[in-house]
């Protein structure tokens, strides 16, 4: 497959945020519970889960690629804290929330290509019970604990491991390929401190599911 | 908050951009912008524990122990601005509700053509 041009890594951070700043399409949703913690107490939270957490997307189409006439689509997903604790989390720029370090939040970002909307555009549900099963559910949140888990072993080299989409949502979202490479582009023009980082994805086959992971 | 006291891994990055590298099109294809507003993304978080934690230094058995919380979401864009016109593959039909401007002056010659040819019939 030929390399594909990457407007995540031709462009800099600061660019590409300015890119989706207005985007065609966005929309919002309220991170079912547990919807999220203080992050700034030591894991596992003195407080329990803090509600109000959401997750947000833009989409932005025709953001040109460089030194071509070609254009591109980029959507940017968000993790917000709740307006509450938002003074107390976010940094002045609003991208980044410090955290404890004893926190390690695994993150991921399952993009299907079957897995689509219908015509009626309120027909997805937060906890996409809409869409998918009950089994693939807990599968899905089995995937992601299941990191975690072998952190425990003292062997274990990744802390948020790649894995592949459970047997029973492949019906739902398509197949997979666990192997899915990854692009990290990190930026050079903000602070240490608050390097940003973005992911993009190998192209696989129309009906496959790609993965992105969100920390290594 | 004084996030001089923070070092750069204890910060969690809240934006993430994904984009597919089949993308790179010409200016008048919108097909995957017209797609990835059909897609259902589903996006998932583990809460855990670093191996700096408390947790996982002090608990020989931690495995056991492990209480992480984890949370699914499925997310949908929504168009807040007027959609591009082309629709290479018709999706567009399926995405609007009501005619697309483009189509309005077509229908509205088409009708005015119609009463003229009436009434020129007529006058015959």
């Amino acid at each position: 497959m030929a390399q594909p041009l990457s407007p995540l890594a031709d462009y800099s951070a600061e660019q590409l945020i300015q890119a989706v700043k207005h985007p065609n399409a966005s929309a919002k949703v309220l991170v079912p519970d547990p919807s999220g913690f203080n992050l700034l107490e030591p894991w596992p939270g003195a407080t329990g889960p803090v509600a109000g957490w959401q997750f947000a997307i833009d989409i932005k189409s025709d953001v040109p690629v460089t030194d071509t006439e070609l254009y591109t689509t980029l959507t940017r997903i968000a993790y917000e804290p709740p307006d509450t604790v938002t003074n107390v989390l976010r940094n002045a720029s609003g991208d980044f929330v410090p955290m404890d370090g004893s926190w390690y939040p695994c993150m991921r970002l399952w993009v299907s290509n079957v897995l689509k909307s219908g015509e009626d555009k309120d027909d997805v549900d937060a906890d996409c019970s809409s869409h998918l099963s009950g089994k693939c559910l807990r599968d899905l949140k089995k995937s992601i604990a299941s990191g975690f888990v072998s952190w425990t072993d003292k062997e274990a080299t990744e802390h948020c491991p790649r894995v592949g989409i459970p047997d029973s949502c492949i019906e739902q979202m398509g197949e997979i390929a666990e192997d899915s490479e990854t692009q990290i582009v990190e930026t050079g023009e903000l602070s240490s401190r608050a390097a940003i980082l973005f992911f993009s994805l190998a192209r696989l086959d129309t009906d496959q599911i790609e993965i992105m992971q969100w920390m290594n | 908050m004084d996030e001089l006291n923070h070092t750069p891994l204890d910060y969690l990055p809240l934006q993430r951009l994904f984009y597919d590298d089949k993308l790179p099109h010409d200016m008048e294809d919108n097909t995957d912008y017209l797609l990835a507003l059909r897609r259902v993304w589903v996006v998932g978080i583990g809460w855990g524990f670093s191996n700096n934690s408390e947790f996982a230094r002090s608990t020989e058995d931690a495995q056991e122990h492990l209480t992480l919380n984890t949370s699914l979401a499925c997310i949908r864009a929504k168009s807040i601005s007027p959609l591009p016109e082309n629709d290479p593959e018709g999706i567009l039909d399926h995405l609007d509700d009501g005619p697309r401007s483009v189509e309005l002056p077509v229908a509205w010659w088409s009708c005015i053509t119609f009463l003229m040819a009436v009434a020129f019939a007529w006058g015959l």
